[in-house]
């Protein structure tokens, strides 16, 4: 392997580790706000791509009907509780409905345009709204489960969403357009502009939530609100509407991550499972918590992943998963706050 | 009257049970004999399932969770293909061969995450599951890579070569026994342990339990039942795919258990079939009925494990619950036992010297000392926020104090919050931490882990049997003593609040501590349950000579019972003395009432 190789395949990682960042930090987001390990956080990588391949086909996203149903049941389930706890079914139904309104203007515009800029947007929009839904629908019914049982239950929404995916888009890879084709020479190699959108972003979403979660009253609250559920309830942090913004927010930067992806791949049905995965295991660096550390984590296991993929390509994602063990064998040494010793 | 039918039914019941076995073995064997291969085919498949299910359940009840089983199977079935066909290995070795190998494996996983929190198990292990099935495709010269791996010799057993029909009766007969030997461990000491480190696994700690250790034990057995399920369907199909070990299939394993229910191993069984005949009738319903494609079977696979989680969390053992069977105690078997107490030297007191303790910036406990000798009941109160609890934690070891220390006769306290209760010191919880699936005398029972000895081998093969009678006497003489010995048989739940706090001192008498620490404990007991608690507390001073700390907010049970005070407040000890220098005490007045500026 010489100098130019190894640069290469470094500036491929690095694009790689931007892409699992994204994924990378919505879970953390997830898990430091409602105290779920979501193995589900892939897919919505597979919706964002798939969405807006459909709006460049010049087609209506068939996600709309998913957000369209999820919605309606959702709503139903707050009107029910709103009417079990007594208070007015006006306020949910409006704002159901007011957010239907901004994601059908959306979803026309995007659909009658060719600006991939508000394509992206409608994407965006439409893919983040599954997210509250899914949080309504399946974790909002039983508060306060135990972290098993929510993992078990993220499994069960992989289950449905993957499928699904095949479902509504079929098994053929579609190709989405870059936002630009250009690279920008780097003394012996060029790196693509798109792999610099995609870490100029991934750093940017880092820097934003770390330093949200780390100085703002807004972070601490939803931070508290996963350590002690009815005592954040107490102090008048509606736990619920935490759950769902960040449900949102994650479902927002993991589509993110599809829709940058997806021009430097294909889009398909498979491709989101995976890179949750890869997050996944990067954010276990950082035991799910931490920001910095999963960034770092997801950013080896993307190097990781672009050198071993030269080495043996048959054996790479083994190679990838198998760094598991390297970061587990870390986390019992340094990470005092994370043993579980009772 | 009541009692007399109730175990008149009980025993008509049990004698049902062998009558039930061998109706199933016959049933079994009539199908087994006479379907067609395909159907005996799917009683195979289920079988294999449920031996992994029944592995996987118990992992489940330990509160982890594996999302790579299917990679345990995996790696069974190949190890023993590999074995058989390409090394000649007789079917009896490469069996257990594969077996040790996935338990290794297990061991390593397990090593090095269930020290550290919840979610690390399941991601290990999925990404585990990720790697081996990567690994399966691409070690070409050795499994055959995506084409799979065929002519797997048929399994062989002193000569006997058996095909489908043997291979689906053997499985059978594994499931028989490791459901035998599950039902044994699930309400032996292991199990008990195990729901109790699921539903509070610092009260497990603080009863002597290695958690970590236990979910490893849990966890390594799965593996080798995950393992030996892949070598039999390694010989039933006699044809390995790696999609079969692929990550859908661990999470099928998943939604069995969880369909099933994972509070009796009968559930792991029951699920296992039951998810076979949903997947059949699936097929034929979207395939062949509505024309769908295949995918829809996953998605409603999907959709029952999250209504099942959510609404059913017990699965199919909500509508077929099993009834426990309850040892009766022998009488005089108790002495022949040994304690802990026995061997260890008796406690004359505990010390605290100058404990602080920092949470960041605040200081809760500002350099306390206290002592707790023998033959005295020594109370510990203070207004709210004073520290009592910080101060209760740092002498349980759940929480070690900053600086200063804690001493017992001299020695210093152990660091492990599970050596405390070794050292002749038992406590009970400010907030209840009772089990709730099991019966008063099982949580009691809870209380002698440390003096049991019953592993999960002894327990699976019904070696246990006398200690389980030793300790349930025990815990009845134990229940006998705080007046609670009629309701031994009732679940937990069924007690008022009161009367779980008494349950919570019985537990912590099992192992006939030397010095007793009582948080709280009339908070929620009605007046006449407080003079029965005083008269018990006594009791043990007297009889007994134990040194009892009792944190309390109830003055009058306080001044009740107490021969010394140390009152706190603001972090720091404000007086100490009997009761009537405490009542007389003007800085304690104040703390307490206020003093007008």
């Amino acid at each position: 392997m010489d100098l130019q190789t190894a640069l290469f395949l470094l500036a491929d990682g690095l694009t790689n580790g931007a892409v699992y960042a994204l994924v990378g930090v919505s879970l953390v987001l997830i898990y430091t706000t409602t105290r779920v390990v979501n193995i589900a956080q892939g897919e919505y990588v597979t919706f964002g791509a798939l969405t807006l391949a459909s709006f460049i086909e010049g087609a209506i996203a068939p996600v709309v009907w998913v957000v369209g149903i999820g919605g309606a049941v959702s709503l139903a389930l707050d009107v029910r509780q709103a009417i079990l706890n007594r208070r007015s079914v006006v306020r949910p139904v409006a704002q159901y409905a007011a957010i239907g309104a901004v994601l059908a203007a959306l979803t026309l515009a995007a659909w009658h345009t060719r600006s991939l800029a508000l394509q992206m947007l409608a994407a965006l929009a439409l893919v983040s709204a599954l997210g509250p839904i899914v949080y309504r629908l399946t974790v909002e019914p039983k508060p306060g489960s135990s972290t098993v049982v929510l993992v078990i239950i993220g499994v069960g929404v992989s289950m449905i969403m993957h499928p699904m995916a095949l479902l509504l888009w079929g098994p053929d890879p579609r190709s989405v357009p870059a936002i630009s084709d250009g690279r920008l020479p780097l003394g012996p190699m060029d790196i693509a502009y798109q792999s610099l959108f995609v870490m100029a972003v991934s750093i940017l979403a880092t820097l934003a939530l770390f330093a949200f979660f780390r100085f703002t009253l807004l972070g601490k609250a939803l931070r508290a609100a996963s350590v002690n559920r009815e005592g954040a309830q107490y102090c008048g942090i509606p736990v619920v509407l935490a759950g769902r913004l960040s449900f949102f927010l994650a479902a927002a930067l993991s589509a993110a991550s599809g829709l940058l992806l997806a021009p430097l791949v294909t889009a398909h049905y498979e491709m989101g499972f995976v890179v949750g995965l890869k997050g996944f295991v990067g954010a276990a660096m950082g035991g799910l918590v931490n920001y910095p550390l999963s960034v770092a984590g997801v950013v080896t296991l993307g190097a990781l992943e672009s050198f071993a993929s030269f080495l043996s390509s048959s054996y790479r994602d083994a190679l990838v998963f198998a760094l598991v063990i390297p970061i587990m064998l870390w986390r019992n040494r340094h990470a005092q706050e994370d043993l579980d010793e009772h | 009257m009541n009692t007399e039918r109730l175990s008149g039914r009980t025993a008509i019941r049990a004698s049902r049970g062998p009558w039930v076995m061998a109706m199933l073995v016959a049933v079994g064997l009539v199908l087994v004999s006479q379907l067609s291969t395909y159907y005996v085919g799917l009683l195979a498949l289920m079988g294999i399932n449920a031996l992994v299910c029944i592995g996987l359940s118990f992992v489940l009840g330990t509160g982890q969770v594996s999302l790579g089983h299917a990679a345990f199977v995996g790696m069974g079935a190949y190890s023993c293909a590999i074995l058989s066909r390409d090394f000649g290995v007789p079917t009896l070795l490469a069996i257990p061969a594969s077996m040790a190998l996935c338990m290794a494996v297990a061991y390593v996983l397990g090593r090095i995450t269930l020290r550290l929190k919840g979610h690390s198990l399941p991601l290990a292990t999925l990404a585990w599951g990720m790697a081996i099935y990567v690994c399966f495709v691409a070690a070409i010269d050795v499994t055959g890579g995506a084409s799979g791996f065929g002519d797997v010799p048929p399994l062989n057993v002193f000569g006997i070569t058996m095909e489908t029909r043997g291979v689906t009766l053997l499985a059978w007969v594994c499931v028989g026994l490791a459901y035998i030997a599950f039902r044994r461990i699930y309400r032996g000491r292991v199990g008990r342990i195990a729901k109790a480190i699921k539903a509070q696994s610092v009260m497990a700690t603080a009863f002597g339990a290695d958690v970590p250790a236990v979910k490893m034990k849990a966890f390594v057995l799965s593996a080798a039942l995950a393992a030996l399920a892949g070598c039999f369907y390694a010989f039933y199909m006699r044809f390995l795919s790696p999609t079969s070990f692929a990550i859908g299939a661990s999470f099928n394993y998943l939604i069995m258990v969880v369909l099933g229910g994972a509070a009796h191993p009968i559930g792991a069984i029951i699920g296992a079939v039951t998810f076979v005949l949903m997947e059949l009738a699936a097929q034929y319903l979207f395939a062949k009925a509505l024309g769908m494609p295949g995918q829809m079977e996953t998605m409603l696979f999907g959709a029952v494990l999250i209504v099942m989680l959510l609404r059913w969390p017990d699965g199919l053992l909500t509508w077929l619950k099993p009834r426990e069977e309850i040892f009766e105690a022998p009488d005089g078997h108790a002495a022949k036992l040994p304690q802990v107490a026995d061997a260890r030297p008796a406690v004359k007191r505990v010390d605290v010297k100058q404990v602080t303790k920092r949470f960041g910036g605040l200081h809760a406990l500002k350099g306390v000392s206290i002592s707790v000798p023998t033959g005295r009941i020594t109370g510990l109160i203070g207004p709210n926020g004073a520290g009592k609890s910080t101060l209760f934690n740092a002498v349980t070891a759940v929480s070690p104090a900053t600086t200063g220390e804690v001493r017992i006769d001299g020695a210093p306290l152990p660091r492990h919050v599970r050596d405390v209760i070794r050292t002749g010191m038992a406590r009970t919880f400010q907030h209840v931490q009772l089990v709730p699936e099991l019966t008063v005398l099982q949580n009691v029972m809870i209380g002698g882990y440390i003096d049991g000895r019953a592993g999960l081998v002894s327990s699976a093969l019904g070696l246990d049997r006398t200690e389980e009678a030793v300790m349930a006497g025990r815990a009845r003489a134990a229940l006998k003593q705080v007046g609670l010995l009629e309701a031994a048989d009732r679940p937990i739940g069924s007690l008022p609040l009161g009367s779980q706090r008494l349950v919570e001192v019985a537990r912590a008498l099992m192992s006939r501590p030397d010095v007793l620490l009582l948080d709280e404990p009339a908070a929620g007991l009605r007046a006449g349950e407080k003079a029965q608690l005083v008269e018990l507390l006594k009791s043990l001073r007297d009889e007994r000579g134990m040194a009892i700390l009792l944190v309390e907010h109830d003055m009058e049970l306080v001044m009740s019972c107490v021969d010394h005070i140390f009152v706190l407040n603001h972090g720091e000890l404000l007086a100490e003395g009997d009761c009537h220098q405490i009542q007389t005490n003007p800085a304690v007045i104040s703390a307490y009432l206020g003093t007008e500026a």
